[in-house]
């Protein structure tokens, strides 16, 4: 491997070498041709530029050939230019109009259509590594948004995150859950690693952005998600680079999503004022037993917990006298979900934008505010964001380019999930229907005060919601300085310092009153506060020398530079317990002795040598090289696979290449009626470096035994330790015909990961349990497509958008048989040959009808005391896999597949005169899930409340269901994990849907003034049973598909105006 | 595939009604109670059983069918309509003992027959209990027709009634022989015997009469979860056994020394547990340790089987006089009191003697009152001669002396001092060794009037040094002389 390496690093240092003698040549050659051919030369050329809609002659269009000639349309649309050849393109370019490079091939006359800015098309300029190019010379896999008059009528919901879902083929994103702002997980074409990140990499106007939680997280089941910060209306433009991303290095491969913001453009001043007004619905509530049918569930569990009928019978709940004392406190008819759930919440949202300046400086100034109540009770956000973005003349040579943001957030949020003691909404779903919110008293009169935690140990929700503390307050200072200096006018020197200071604060308390008592190893626990504060400073530079030439044979690109990033991140938090009164809700006021302080403190840099090139040869034949060097502090110093020793440290080589055939502007498809043919192939490497900061060191951590404090080893160091090593490889063709009417793209791909980290099991007479190790490996391969078409193009426009993509992991590399990982009750399977983290359980097959059926069987279940115990009526039909008659670990099988077969997208638009009707509808569909949440709802194994499923509960024999019987504590194993609980997550959802009208303008002052409707996630079809089938509770791929009972996303709809002044 | 077939219906339907609606219809689908006989009460089910008419009938005029359609769940073993026409009228005339007979069908909780692994033991609504047994059987009954379910509960159909059987204590207030040994215990409801009022312990309404009642003070006869074995004597029988005791039970006036008498007899005629006539000893020991002699040539008829016990009529049950009056153990650490405060030197002791007996006794040491007096009493005693015995263990000084007064009280006087008055007997003195473990024997006192003495006091020398004023004792034994 290592020779291998040593051959790729001397081959590419050859390129790089020739690629620069190319570069004095292509400067000598364009001397001479300029000086051979000049402007009078060359070939004439003529024709018509004519709006594509409604065939009208378009005035005032650009016409040129870039560093050639150039050339404005007449009245008519006629245009007369000299190009260098007819196998030259043009480029034409207008305002309100699309961009356009156009092909001549070999033809000198020409009708040419031009479509409204923002019609999606192969001839965008877009943003990438290198620079801005035009899409139909790039030779990567390429996907891109850009901004839009519907982004601006998007719900205060969207994030980020959210808002790219399904735009992009190749793209798979799972909104989290209904928290405000927190975001989604993020992938490119699947998976690339086990257990390193497999989100891509970020990069905000040139500069690596930062979106991972460093914190242990102080309210359970939320993440921090600081993406979800950055105004979705700032976003000028998304690209996301999906193969080829070597440039990046170590950090690009699960790929590159790019994010420019928003730009000044002309030297006029505008402002866009813009204020928005919405509520969020209430989800649909699940269909839970009401206080009676729950009694009959009780009265019927408790006997085979062992009860006797006259412990029963004197369960409070079971006393039917008015005169009994606590008659009102159990004789109630609660739907706790309507107490956690708010029924309608409020929103709102303004945003000022102002831009402008002279031919020295431009800027863009934005500032937003945004307030989203959260659907369920006492949990909101507010934000305050504001983003100034500068270009700047210094003086002729030297130019800055300042992008500076600063946002501020505070959120209330309470703790999510089910099974925890303190979440409302997982006490809501599980708590007795027969007690109520506050205390009552004999008379049956309601006492404001609430109800403390009732006989079964279950808080009260509303205690929580009312009394309860969960605050998130956070900030972020994220911004850089681009200082160009420009040599000339192809080549440049940049050099861009970046700051990114973020401080994310967390607190919460759980009050003693209305909560169930929790325990430590060394207390009993009456109330709950902790405290958490996260840091993260980054500085980050990249310095690059850029040159850029065309001429009529050649055109190059080159940019070659270093990054460097260095980070520290910090995390302190204190957890305090017993406080005196629920009136002291900090760390502090916590008793001593409990106490419990920690943290984590993080540093890394990564030093990153690249190269980017382009080449274009006729503007047909187009190559791009790329090459990175990276080194980083958390490489181990003996890696060795890719690796480049320079002095003592390992630096990964990674290079990638990549070719695209711009067929349709040969000569020969002149007359074919096909607007633009490329082909795309490219092959390369890309890493992974998100091994640990310091897994590759041995070291110690600070560990208590019996009140001594002390060090231990941490870990198993791991001096071979580095990246994983992606490997990519990818072909795609692109296609637009009908006058770009109809526009297509298809790729297929296949990325392997080498030298993928594990998590190694390892003598236990180590006293650790596992090393990491780069031991693994895994293969993705998938296919995606997308097509845009205009189906109507007159005054009316109906533009349809769709695309779907798939992908198939495999794991090829294991260093052991397999690995079962648990998550959320849900187990996992990750074994060679296999998509890894399958679900891996028993196979249910329905319920026994009868003792004798399950006689029949002859099944047994083995109890821990390894007594065998016959299945009897009403248990569950397990699949015994290993045929020994016992039902244990040894008859689990793959029963699902959290990946999904194909997501992707939708999208209509139908504009008429000033109106305008966005829809987009995404789907989902294969995937599996695990329903944790039905899990518990039909467990019927306890106090908890059950779905109205469980009335459908076996009782006696001869009763055939799909349900098994109520035991307490379950000790047949009918609620274990099994298919039972494994459900078709796919759906599709109308995700957005806006309608715009432009007011007619009166007023030279105002330059358009807009009127907005919004509906979001207004119906979701899916067969899933639960709130939603659409969640994340981890990013980890060991969590995917797993409902843990987050807070559900849920309708919104909202009214907003626009004004541009 | 049923996402297709649904978005087939969303392609037809895909408008604004649509979007603003979203379909949870396969959750709707999910949680449908499906099986009809789930979406019906018991008491819907047992009234839609042709079988059951007669039963349900019953259930509508006692009410249970409103029991029946609540939230809790049950079991219903319902005789069939064949099995409700042997019920006799009089029962499902009377409404009281209508609505017995049918609680007494009616189990809380739900009981179905893949339960029962042996026998399953069924509280029914009155409380009483009944055998569910795997044949499958309740209370001996045969199940014609098993498992029927309803969405609160099951019913299963039996071809004979269950009527509720009396339990002991609903026995003797029926007395359907009319047995005077019944009506006495039965009377007892209505005469507080040892003044348990008086002495504070009763409160409350409603709980008064029973509570007295000092048979039922003794045994919970009337608690379903218990068994007993109970004998009735006839008249005659009775009345000899009381006469036997009259002496022994002298009171203040004739009725109440005749009622002791009476007790004294009935008290030891009640034995815990079921003894059926196969398994009857030949002595029964009460749980006043009285020796009971069981004769079954004197049993009268076969014996009874009660809800929670077994009854025998006999002729006499005709217990010895030396076996009834058993002898009177004072425990020595068990005092009610003292004369003077001295907390401090009390020595509650637990101790095994030269033999390695095991004991525990009460010493006062060091207290430094002269005449310090340790306070007991003794209860329910016969009207007879008591022998008095005394086990004293004096293993931590030289010889002391100490006294024993029995009876006696307070009484004050005008010029507010207290006087001891109605002593029924004083002992002087008695030395008590070191090392001595064996009983000695203290003197004799006559009690006239059959009852508690409330203070029995052990009394030191007249003597403050500490010396001389130690008191120790194991033990005092009343014995009963048999005249």
């Amino acid at each position: 491997m290592q020779r291998i390496t040593k051959f790729i690093f001397k081959f590419s240092v050859c390129i790089i070498s020739v690629l620069s003698s190319g570069v004095v040549f292509s400067q000598q050659e364009n001397n001479t041709s300029a000086t051979d051919e000049g402007q009078e030369k060359g070939v004439p050329v003529d024709g018509v530029i004519r709006d594509a809609s409604t065939g009208e002659p378009l005035s005032g269009i650009n016409v040129a050939v870039p560093n050639y000639s150039a050339t404005i349309t007449d009245d008519d649309g006629s245009f007369n230019i000299n190009v260098p050849g007819l196998t030259s393109a043009i480029l034409i370019s207008g305002e309100e109009y699309q961009t356009k490079e156009y092909a001549l091939r070999g033809e000198s006359s020409h009708v040419i259509m031009l479509y409204e800015a923002g019609y999606p098309s192969f001839y965008d300029l877009i943003n990438m590594p290198t620079g801005p190019r035009f899409q139909n010379k790039i030779p990567f896999a390429t996907a891109t948004l850009k901004a839009d008059e519907s982004q601006y009528g998007l719900s205060v919901n969207e994030t980020v995150g959210t808002f790219v879902q399904g735009q992009a083929a190749g793209l798979f994103v799972t909104r989290r859950s209904g928290s405000p702002n927190v975001g989604a997980d993020m992938l490119i074409r699947g998976y690339n690693s086990l257990y390193t990140t497999n989100q891509p990499l970020i990069v905000v106007d040139g500069m690596i952005y930062d979106d991972n939680d460093y914190g242990r997280g102080m309210i359970e089941n939320y993440f921090i998600s600081p993406m979800s910060n950055i105004d979705v209306k700032d976003i000028e433009e998304v690209t996301f680079i999906k193969d080829g991303s070597s440039i990046y290095g170590t950090k690009g491969g699960n790929g590159v999503m790019l994010i420019t913001t928003t730009r000044p453009e002309d030297l006029s001043t505008k402002i866009d004022f813009m204020a928005f007004g919405g509520f969020n619905q209430e989800p649909n509530e699940l269909p839970l037993l009401n206080a009676g049918d729950y009694r009959t569930y009780l009265s019927q569990l408790l006997i085979s917990r062992g009860m006797s009928q006259e412990e029963l019978g004197a369960q409070p709940f079971m006393n039917d006298s008015r005169a009994f004392s606590d008659y009102y406190r159990y004789h109630n008819n609660t739907n706790w979900q309507d107490q956690v759930f708010n029924e309608q919440s409020y929103n709102q949202n303004y945003y000022l934008k102002v831009s402008g300046g002279d031919n020295i400086g431009k800027y863009a100034l934005s500032i937003g505010y945004l307030s989203n109540e959260g659907i369920t009770r006492n949990t909101d956000l507010e934000r305050y964001n504001t983003r100034f973005n500068a270009d700047l003349q210094l003086n002729p040579k030297l130019r800055m380019l300042g992008n500076i943001s600063f946002v501020y957030g505070e959120q209330n949020l309470r703790n999510q999930g089910l099974g925890s003691n303190s979440s409302p909404l997982g006490l809501a779903l599980t708590k007795a229907p027969f007690l109520t919110t506050n205390i009552r008293d004999a008379n049956g009169n309601l006492s404001p005060n609430l109800s403390d935690s009732d006989i079964f140990g279950v808080s009260n929700p509303e205690a929580i919601e009312q009394n309860g503390v969960g605050v998130n307050r956070n900030y972020r200072f994220f911004g850089n300085l681009n200082f160009e200096y420009e040599f000339s006018d192809a080549l440049k020197l940049n050099s861009l310092l970046g700051l990114n200071y973020s401080k994310v604060r967390e607190n919460f308390f759980i009050p003693n009153q209305g909560v169930a008592n929790d325990t430590l190893s060394n207390g009993v626990v009456r109330n709950r506060s902790g405290s958490e504060i996260q840091r993260l400073f980054t500085l980050y530079n990249d310095t690059y020398l850029s040159y850029n030439k065309a001429s009529r044979l050649h055109s190059l690109d080159l940019r070659v530079g270093v990054r460097t990033q260095s980070n520290e991140a910090e995390s302190d938090y204190g957890l305090g317990f017993n406080a005196a009164t629920d009136d002291f809700t900090n760390v502090g006021a916590g008793t001593n002795a409990l106490r419990r302080v920690g943290g984590f403190l993080g540093s890394w840099n990564w030093i990153n040598a690249y190269l980017g090139t382009n080449y274009g040869y006729l503007n047909k034949y187009f190559v791009s090289v790329n090459l990175a060097l990276d080194g980083s502090s958390r490489f181990g110093s003996d890696a060795q696979d890719w690796a480049v020793g320079i002095g003592d440290n390992k630096f990964a080589f990674l290079p990638s290449v990549a070719g695209a055939w711009l067929i349709s502007s040969e000569s020969f498809m002149a007359e074919s009626g096909v607007n633009l043919l490329k082909l795309r192939a490219s092959y390369g490497f890309s890493g992974n470096d998100d091994v640990g900061n310091y897994t590759a060191r041995k070291y110690y951590v600070s560990q208590n035994l019996l009140g001594m404090q002390g060090l231990a080893r941490g870990n198993v160091g791991n001096s071979q330790l580095q990246w994983e090593v992606v490997r990519k490889a990818n072909l795609g063709v692109d296609l637009s015909i009908l006058n770009e009417r109809l526009s297509a793209s298809f790729d297929v791909y296949s990325n392997e990961t080498e030298n993928m980290l594990i998590m190694e099991p390892v003598n236990t007479s180590s006293g650790l349990e596992y090393v990491w190790s780069n031991s693994g490996s895994m293969k993705t391969e998938g296919y995606e497509g997308s097509l845009n078409a205009r189906l109507i193009n007159q005054e009316l426009k109906f533009d349809l958008g769709f695309n779907a993509s798939h992908y198939k992991n495999t794991v090829t590399g294991l260093p052991t048989e397999e690995i079962l990982t648990e998550f959320g009750g849900a187990t996992f399977i990750t074994r060679e040959g296999l998509a890894p983290n399958l679900y891996y359980g028993l196979h249910s097959n329905g319920v026994f009808a009868s003792a004798q059926d399950a006689a029949a069987s002859g099944l047994q279940k083995r109890m821990p005391n390894g007594e065998l115990v016959p299945f009897g009526g009403g248990d569950m039909i397990f699949s015994d896999i290993n045929n020994d008659n016992v039902i244990d670990d040894e008859d689990r099988a793959v029963i699902g597949d959290p990946n999904p077969d194909w997501v992707g997208m939708l999208n209509t638009k139908i504009s008429y005169k000033g109106f305008t009707l966005d829809a987009i509808f995404n789907y989902s569909y294969g995937n599996d899930l695990y329903n944790g949440t039905r899990a518990v709802l039909e467990g019927m194994s306890g106090y908890e409340n059950q779905s109205q499923a469980v009335l459908n509960r076996w009782r006696t024999n001869g009763q055939e269901t799909s349900i098994p019987k109520a035991t307490w504590g379950d000790p047949m194993g009918n609620a274990s994990f099994s298919s039972r609980w494994i459900e078709d997550g796919s759906y599709i959802r109308l995700r957005t849907l806006i309608l715009s009208y432009d007011l007619p303008v009166f007023s030279e002052a105002i330059r358009y003034a807009q009127v907005y409707a919004t509906g979001n996630n207004l119906f979701t079809v899916s067969d899933y049973l639960g709130y939603d089938p659409e969640f994340s509770a981890g990013s980890s791929m060991f969590a995917k598909g797993v409902d843990v009972g987050l807070v559900p996303q849920y309708r919104t709809l909202q009214l907003g105006f626009r004004l541009g002044l | 595939m049923k996402i297709l077939n649904k978005l087939r219906t969303v392609a037809c339907l895909l408008g604004v009604c649509l979007a603003f609606y979203g379909c949870s219809d396969s959750l709707e689908e999910h949680t449908e109670v499906t099986d009809s006989r789930l979406q019906k009460s018991l008491a819907q089910r047992i009234a839609e059983e042709p079988e059951l008419s007669e039963f349900n009938a019953a259930l509508e005029e006692s009410g249970y069918n409103e029991v029946l359609s609540a939230s809790k769940s049950f079991t219903v073993w319902a005789p069939d309509n064949e099995a409700m026409a042997q019920v006799p009228s009089e029962i499902l005339n009377d409404s009281e003992q209508l609505e017995r007979f049918v609680a007494n069908h009616i189990a809380l909780s739900s009981f179905s027959t893949d339960m029962i692994k042996d026998t399953l033991s069924v509280q029914m609504l009155t409380d009483k209990y009944a055998d569910f047994l795997p044949a499958p059987s309740i209370a001996g009954v045969n199940l014609s027709l098993a498992d029927q379910f309803a969405s609160n509960g099951v019913y299963h159909i039996i071809g004979r009634d269950l009527a509720p059987q009396y339990n002991v204590w609903e026995y003797i207030e029926a007395n359907p022989e009319g047995y005077s040994q019944n009506t006495f215990i039965a009377s007892l409801d209505y005469f507080d015997l040892f003044h348990v009022e008086q002495a504070g312990e009763e409160a409350g309404e409603g709980i008064d009469t029973l509570a007295r009642n000092e048979m039922l003070r003794k045994y919970d006869l009337e608690d379903e979860q218990k068994n007993f074995t109970y004998f009735v004597m006839t008249d005659e029988g009775y009345k000899q056994e009381k006469d036997k005791l009259v002496p022994y039970s002298k009171r203040g006036s004739q009725d109440s020394t005749q009622m002791l008498a009476q007790y004294n007899v009935v008290k030891d005629l009640v034995f815990k547990g079921i003894y059926t006539q196969d398994n009857l000893p030949d002595t029964l020991t009460s749980i006043d340790g009285v020796k009971v002699p069981v004769d079954q040539e004197s049993f009268i008829g076969e014996p009874l089987e009660l809800s929670n016990g077994i009854v025998y009529i006999v002729d006499r049950v005709d217990v010895k006089l030396e076996d009834k009056l058993v002898p009177v153990k004072i425990e020595g650490e068990n005092p009610w009191g003292f004369s003077h405060d001295r907390n401090d030197n009390l020595f509650y002791r637990e101790k095994t003697d030269p033999s390695g007996e095991y004991f525990e006794d009460l010493v006062a040491r060091n207290h430094g009152v002269a005449q310090f007096a340790i306070h007991y009493d003794a209860s329910k005693l016969y009207s007879t001669t008591y022998r008095v015995y005394w086990r004293a263990v004096n293993d931590f000084e030289g010889s002391f002396w100490q006294g024993l007064r029995i009876g006696g009280r307070y009484e004050v006087q005008e010029d507010e001092s207290l006087e001891l008055v109605d002593v029924i007997a004083t002992y002087p003195p008695m030395e008590v060794p070191p090392n001595n473990y064996d009983e000695v024997f203290v003197g004799e006192f006559n009690l006239e009037r059959a009852g508690d003495i409330d203070m029995v006091s052990l009394v030191a020398e007249n003597n403050s040094s500490d010396r001389w004023n130690p008191l120790s004792l194991d033990y005092l034994m009343f014995v009963p002389i048999i005249e």
